[in-house]
């Protein structure tokens, strides 16, 4: 269903006639993020081109009732950014310009659109860096990592998105422009900047980001301990944070990930190995190498059958792209592949990986497991086929019950890709109604009808504010793969190359 | 005659916040009763008070995990000294060693190690707190890391009392620095900034950097400190480093170690919190003025704004790097207090600077500090206080700025 006629127009006023598309094809790109188990066709996309026009979009849309929600590069893997049934999308991709760079206050000025990686790039001569680097940084953008609190490897040693962003500006649902914290560390009154960071695109839509900039590390050891098993590799990290250690980051890859990433990218890990532990510090060169020397001890006495260094960039570099690429990599071992996204307590680690692998082999199907190891954050991923829908149905039983058993042990559902569509109905589980009305309290200040990206987060409307507030906040239930949506529209009409999007766990 | 009532168990905060709600009885929270708190002593009105001070267990520390979750009212001296069991620090440290955890929280309170180890914002990982319709919420949980639904805990950093009545909090924390040390010296004016500013530049990974000025009348000359930490190697190359650009003089010592000219540094307060020790070292009377000056850090280098608030009665203690000022006025008269604050403001205007009073003469409050006491988006903050706070129970005066 395209922008009625009168909207369309005005939308084009707006912005121009190129930055408004309602057309099937643009439909169906934008119908799911990197999460396809879960699509819907948005209303139409809009391209606004700065401040100004998004907050005139912003007021039609308030004025005609109509839903929407922001979408960065769609790489997001929980569904934040699928859009309810008759949501029109706020595609940020133009809000790509860097403003201010000022070294002194270690901050960059800078639009959502902007790719993560490229504000690395850019003030890398200058000898800074921004810390947040998930996987998906080459395509993911800066608004979307501040709409989802974004972590990485490197989150281990310095935070996550929120710890690394300084300032906001914001378009509330009704048009108002409001400008959150600053260059200063911290300001008087209540955080609101931490607030809304990580809201997943549900209280306003951001259009400049003030980013704190970190400096380049003098130098960086990177360790890989080869492990004959999986448990061996999580004890070794239990056992280097209890010295008092905090490497910049400890990344952990299991023998079936290790496969894929070989034959893809061949980064040299030893295929008779059944988990590496990448092991990384930074800092000064003068005295890191007694911290690498007692780290390579603790990996030895912790049962590493063998302890690698990196010799140079080049090799850490084709470390680092194999676990950052490690994902996609999975694709040469699988036709397609879940990933979730749990945190536990680090010192369970041991206890839960065994569960995993249990869980797995209950239903039949394989769970490979490429995690922060550090942070205690798990990204098991699902292998299963497309085609097969019993398989379907157990990867969704199992990702749910690997979710399960980090709660039981007093972990969380998501530790960076946040609840979207794909964890709400679990938000019960986690949180008593009396906590989940709070935060939807806090929703219904913010976004008081309900239309800023509606239908995420929360399980279903009870008692708590955003339905007292919105009488049609009913949520439509996006279609999970294989459970059909009267909305999608047909694999026929479509180029079969796209089909790769649905088929794979991945944003193509 | 206004009412006191410090719980000793959070289910009974809890009765006695659901009286005042059925009452719209307003009432304003209390700490450990360490730090002045404008918003009761500057109304006409006295309202009722609730003091946490009792609410002081340890609800769970994983030091593996590195993780703790403590009721709001134990004295952050006190967490700090759990932790230290370990070998952990809260890595915050705020200067106010007794002040209740969740009153520093709810200040926002920062220290010194601002620049390297972060504030609250950087280390909290979950809350309990009481809500304007008297319930029991809980947000975030005991992992490090969680994008589980809003970051209420966050919300409630620098609420001052006006959001809720926080009870519980859970910190990620950290081992303790290695071997930390610093270096100390005396600077006859404020060029020191010039040699900090050169420092920050070229990238030196400091812990800390804290000046002070003299503590006589009369003197106008700065205390330096610049703390770092590491295996004897790391140390070695960073002290060379600042040896360089600061030049001779500078003296090294251990973290514990006394100073003759330092007595409130760098001794068991290490991890808890200086300020204590400055007001003696300063002998400032009680009700003296404490002015806590947030400002961007290139504002913070610049020589002029400490030198334009040099005066016989002004004490500054500065952590430039991080944009952490505080100006201190040596006497208890209002009137004084006033003038200083306005004589301020151009200066401030000029910084891009804000305020948060850390301590005053009774007569004065918030709105003395005008709008460098609001913080971008504070039309928004009044907003979200009415729509939390319904019955306007929670009194906080921050909220009612013009």
């Amino acid at each position: 269903m395209p922008f009625a006629n009168p909207i369309r127009q005005e939308l084009v006023r707006i912005c121009g006639k190129e930055w408004v598309k309602d057309d099937p094809i643009t439909l169906y790109a934008y119908r799911s993020d990197g999460l396809t188990l879960y699509t819907a066709p948005p209303l139409g996309v809009v391209y606004p081109g700065n401040t100004d026009e998004l907050v005139r979009v912003v007021k039609l849309f308030h004025r005609e009732l109509i839903s929407f929600l922001p979408r960065g590069a769609g790489t997001g893997l929980s569904g934040g950014a699928v859009p309810r049934e008759g949501s029109a999308i706020l595609e940020m991709a133009r809000f790509k310009e860097i403003h201010e760079v000022d070294l002194v206050n270690r901050t960059i000025t800078l639009g959502p659109g902007v790719v993560n990686l490229r504000i690395s790039e850019h003030v890398k001569p200058q000898g800074y860096h921004f810390v947040p680097d998930p996987s998906s940084q080459k395509a993911c953008t800066i608004g979307g990592n501040v709409s989802e609190n974004s972590g990485g490897p490197h989150t281990l040693k310095y935070g996550v998105t929120v710890n690394h962003v300084l300032g906001l500006e914001v378009v509330l649902p009704d048009g108002e422009v409001v400008e959150l914290g600053g260059k200063h560390h911290n300001q008087p009154g209540p955080d609101l900047l931490g607030l809304m960071i990580g809201s997943e695109g549900t209280f306003g839509v951001v259009t400049k980001i003030i980013c704190r900039l970190t400096p380049n590390p003098e130098k960086a050891v990177t360790l890989l301990g080869v492990f004959d098993s999986v448990r061996g590799a999580c004890d070794a990290v239990s056992g280097i944070i209890r010295n008092g250690t905090i490497p910049a980051a400890m990344e952990l890859i299991d023998k079936t990930v290790i496969r894929a990433v070989e034959a893809a990218l061949k980064p040299g890990f030893p295929q008779d190995a059944e988990a590496v532990l990448i092991v990384e510090l930074e800092d000064l060169q003068d005295g890191i190498e007694e911290d690498a020397e007692l780290v390579e001890r603790m990996l030895q006495e912790s049962g590493a059958q063998d302890v690698k260094r990196a010799k140079d960039e080049a090799e850490r570099a084709r470390i680092w792209r194999a676990r950052k690429e490690s994902f996609g990599a999975i694709g040469q071992i699988s036709p397609s592949y879940y990933v979730q996204d749990g945190v536990i307590p680090r010192s369970k680690l041991p206890e839960v990986i065994d569960q995993i692998e249990a869980i797995g082999q209950k239903y039949n199907l394989t769970v490979a497991n490429v995690f922060h190891a550090g942070d205690g954050n798990l990204h098991p991923l699902i292998l299963f086929d497309y085609e097969d829908e019993e398989q379907v149905e157990n990867t969704h039983k199992v990702g749910e019950e690997i979710l399960q058993v980090c709660m039981g042990y007093g972990g969380t559902l998501s530790g960076e890709h946040g609840i979207g569509l794909e964890k709400r109905k679990l938000m019960g589980e986690l949180y008593s109604e009396t906590d989940l009305a709070n935060m939807q309290t806090l929703r219904a200040f913010f976004n008081p009808d309900g239309r800023l990206n509606p239908s995420k987060i929360f399980p279903t409307p009870s008692r708590c504010a955003e339905a007292k507030h919105s009488p049609q906040a009913t949520p439509s239930e996006s279609s999970p793969v294989g459970a059909g949506h009267a909305r999608d529209l047909p694999a026929d009409e479509l180029d079969r190359s796209k089909l790769v999007a649905r088929k794979s766990g991945i944003a193509v | 005659m206004s009412n006191r009532f410090a719980p000793e168990h959070i289910e009974e905060a809890q009765d006695w916040l659901r009286e005042r709600l059925s009452a719209k009885q307003p009432f304003a929270l209390r700490g450990a009763n360490s730090r002045f708190h404008p918003q009761t002593e500057a109304g006409a009105t006295d309202p009722d008070r609730l003091s946490t001070a009792k609410l002081m267990r340890t609800n769970f520390f994983d030091p593996d995990d590195m993780v703790v979750g403590v009721e709001s009212g134990m004295t952050v001296a006190s967490l700090q000294t759990l932790l230290a069991e370990k070998s952990m620090v809260l890595p915050v440290n705020p200067w106010f060693a007794d002040s209740a955890i969740g009153s520093a929280f709810a200040c926002n309170d920062i220290g010194p190690n601002r620049l390297n180890m972060g504030g609250f914002r950087d280390c909290i990982i979950g809350i309990e707190y009481l809500n304007g319709a008297g319930e029991r919420v809980h947000a975030g949980g005991k992992v490090v890391k969680n994008v589980s639904g809003y970051d209420l805990f966050r919300m409630l950093i620098g609420s001052l009392g006006g959001l809720g009545v926080i009870t519980a909090l859970n910190f990620k924390v950290l081992p303790q620095p290695v071997a930390p040390h610093g270096l100390y010296g005396r600077f006859p004016d404020s060029t020191w900034l010039q040699n900090l500013a050169e420092l920050h530049s070229a990238r030196v990974p400091v812990d800390w950097v804290q000046a002070v000025s003299a503590g006589e009348t009369g003197r106008t000359d700065w205390l330096l400190g610049i703390g770092f930490s590491g295996n004897a190697a790391r140390r070695q190359r960073i002290e060379t480093e600042i040896r360089q650009i600061f030049g001779a003089g500078l003296q090294l010592l251990a973290d514990g170690e006394p100073h003759s000219e330092w007595p409130f540094l760098p001794g068991t307060d290490r991890f808890t919190g200086w300020l204590p020790g400055l007001r003696k070292f300063w002998n400032l009377p009680a009700q003296h003025l404490h002015l806590m000056v947030l400002l961007p850090t290139k504002e913070a280098l610049n020589p002029m704004h400490l030198e334009a608030v040099r005066t016989d009665q002004t004490r500054i203690a500065a952590h430039p790097i991080g944009g952490d000022l505080h100006f201190f006025l040596d006497t208890e008269a209002a009137a004084a207090q006033r003038e200083f604050i306005e004589s301020l403001k151009p200066l401030l205007r000029r910084a891009q600077a804000k305020l948060v009073l850390g301590n005053a003469a009774p007569e004065i409050s918030y709105a003395d500090l005008g709008e460098f006491a609001r913080s971008p988006g504070y039309s928004l903050v009044q907003r979200l206080k009415r729509h939390l706070d319904p019955a306007g129970v929670f009194h906080a005066p921050f909220y009612d700025l013009l």
